[in-house]
């Protein structure tokens, strides 16, 4: 049986450098994942690549039995790889549910010309993309700020709506950049809890950066490991908060550069 | 308030505005009328152009190209063939176009279309650049059609220009386009498709991980603004009845880029703003340019002032209202709903 998402020998290069070096992983349905390494370990590269806003320069990202390496990033979507963005990316100037909106709009049903002359059919597609959308944010506890401009929310907030508007494309695969990143503790614990509902409702599978360790290890089923563009260690969190590797990947690997 | 009641209003306003036509049509003077047209014609302009600049937030500075397609598409076609034996001196014009003779409304879908095909075409350079590029490659795109018009001179009667067109454009025209026109495309910009232009105006990559399809998104865009365009170009040569390729310059972009820049960039209303200040405002301003008396002073005319003060209106414009007199809002029944509850000083219903 085919892999539910697999990386096979992925290599990228930029010039000279090589961000990401014959890395494969196989993640499979239902599954959460970390992804930790050291700052310029090509994490959020991993990602670029797993999504189609970058091409890798060799290996093969296969989803649901299908090679996608080559697709664009709005097909991808399509069949259905969200992820969100390490520097939030909202679209600032838009309503709350505006932004969710757009999720749906790679399944509208109705050409543009049913747009401009506001035929039946098109008003059809447009409520059943406000009600999707109302909904996914009822979900999330944010329907009352729907209305909202989106850069008028509290940082906490931008990231979960960022989130959900990842799942109102109704994806089999989410993918986390630094979704805690520079939340308050208390904000940290709601997100850990909101992840795992979504996980639990919907079954999706989550593989998500991160450099918050206590999140990571308290959230994570499994555990891989980069550094320098390579794959150093998998495991459960258990596993790899001894693994020496790991350790020196973080702290450096002179162990008497203090003497 | 009712979908029922907003849409009740929208056909009494209709009313009113052509129940106004109508009557201009019948009692105002030449000039009002002529001022009147240059509106409407400028209203469709603005507004579409209105949906590349303001609502997909790309700087495209090649108006003037489809305006110039579509003004001449439209001049070639309705032209009768002896008209156009009589325009082209230099050496007749080629075979299809020097018997083609088709009935106005036909030659403006025509310009319409042409304008939307070469927007096709450029398109696919054009979209692959952002910002200052496709700023660039659209500068260039305006004035290479112009050059052609130049040097083309068995289509177009190089810089001679055409002549003698029949002043069909009467405000029936220009003011049932520009409805058409607006209505159309703002329905357009309400609909999923214009809010994925807005989400890759606010940020391309994100929209692209929401699965929009930048390149499809705005070559509609594209093809949507560049037909309206060249329907406001044949109605312009109609209302002119003179077209050359001096008529296209990049001054005429630039124009357009003003309207829309001081009504609000990415608020149809503020495009609509901005034409009629434009076109009506120009005109109005030709009092500063006589002789006045105020008290015991006596200012002589001073030819070129309107433009003077002009240029002051603009700059205020700007130091006071950044964004443009609308911003990014639209004139909607609602919007004018919660302005007034707001001046009455009660709660905004929700």
């Amino acid at each position: 049986m085919n892999p539910f998402f697999q990386m096979r020998h992925v290599t990228r290069r930029f010039g000279g450098l090589e961000a990401v070096g014959d890395f494969s992983i196989t993640l499979e349905r239902g599954e959460l994942v970390g992804l930790i390494g050291p700052n310029g370990a090509g994490k959020t590269t991993t990602f670029n690549m797993m999504t189609g806003m970058l091409r890798p320069t060799a290996g093969d990202i296969i989803w649901k039995g299908e090679n996608i390496t080559r697709l664009p990033p709005h097909l991808i979507t399509a069949k259905g790889i969200a992820r969100t963005f390490q520097n939030i990316k909202l679209f600032s100037d838009m309503s709350v549910v505006e932004n969710i909106m757009v999720s749906c709009h790679y399944s509208i049903d109705s050409s543009f010309l049913a747009a401009m002359l506001g035929l039946p059919k098109h008003k059809r597609e447009e409520k059943r993309i406000r009600e999707h959308s109302l909904k996914c944010l009822e979900e999330a506890g944010l329907a009352h700020l729907a209305s909202e401009r989106a850069q008028n929310l509290p940082y906490g907030l931008q990231r979960k709506l960022e989130i959900v508007r990842a799942i109102a494309t109704r994806p089999g695969m989410l993918l986390l950049d630094e979704p805690v990143a520079g939340m308050n503790p208390t904000e940290k614990i709601e997100l850990s809890a909101f992840i795992r509902r979504i996980r639990e409702k919907s079954g999706i599978t989550i593989l998500l950066i991160e450099h918050d360790m206590k999140f990571v290890m308290n959230i994570c089923q499994r555990i891989r490991v980069m550094n320098y563009g390579r794959s150093i260690a998998e495991g459960t969190p258990d596993e790899i908060s001894s693994n020496p590797e790991v350790i020196s990947a973080y702290l450096g690997d002179t162990p008497h550069a203090q003497d | 308030m009712s979908d029922k009641f907003k849409s009740r209003l929208n056909v009494a306003s209709l009313f009113l505005l052509f129940g106004l036509l109508f009557l201009f049509n019948r009692y105002g003077s030449g000039y009002q009328i002529r001022i009147l047209n240059n509106i409407g014609v400028f209203i469709t302009l603005a507004v579409s152009y209105n949906l590349i600049n303001g609502v997909c937030g790309l700087l495209h500075l090649g108006p003037n190209g489809f305006i110039a397609i579509g003004a001449y598409t439209s001049a070639l076609l309705s032209m009768t063939p002896a008209e156009k034996q009589l325009n082209f001196i230099l050496g007749q014009v080629i075979w299809p176009l020097s018997v083609i003779h088709v009935p106005f409304v036909v030659s403006l879908i025509a310009a319409g279309i042409a304008a939307a095909f070469f927007a096709f075409l450029i398109s696919f350079p054009v979209l692959r650049v952002r910002g200052d590029y496709l700023a660039i490659v659209t500068l260039g795109f305006g004035e290479v059609v112009r050059v052609l018009c130049n040097a083309g001179e068995r289509v177009t009667n190089g810089p001679l220009g055409l002549k003698g067109l029949y002043p069909h454009t009467n405000l029936w025209w220009s003011w049932g386009v520009a409805t058409l026109a607006v209505v159309v495309i703002q329905r357009l910009i309400d609909s999923n498709y214009g809010l994925a232009m807005k989400a890759i105006r606010e940020d391309e990559d994100a929209a692209r991980a929401m699965g929009v399809n930048p390149f499809r998104s705005l070559m509609l865009a594209f093809l949507i603004s560049a037909f309206f365009s060249g329907i406001a170009g044949g109605l312009l040569a109609h209302l002119i009845t003179t077209i050359s390729p001096a008529l296209f310059t990049f001054f005429l972009t630039f124009n357009l880029l003003i309207m829309i820049v001081v009504g609000g960039l990415g608020s149809t209303t503020g495009a609509i703003i901005g034409a009629v200040l434009f076109s009506w405002g120009g005109e109005a301003l030709r009092i500063v340019e006589q002789p006045m008396e105020i008290g015991s002073f006596t200012i002589p005319g001073i030819p070129g002032m309107r433009m003077v003060i002009f240029s002051l209106v603009l700059m205020l414009v700007i130091l006071f209202a950044s964004k443009g007199i609308m911003g990014r809002n639209e004139l909607s029944w609602d919007y004018l709903e919660s302005k007034f509850a707001r001046f009455r000083g009660t709660k905004t219903p929700q």
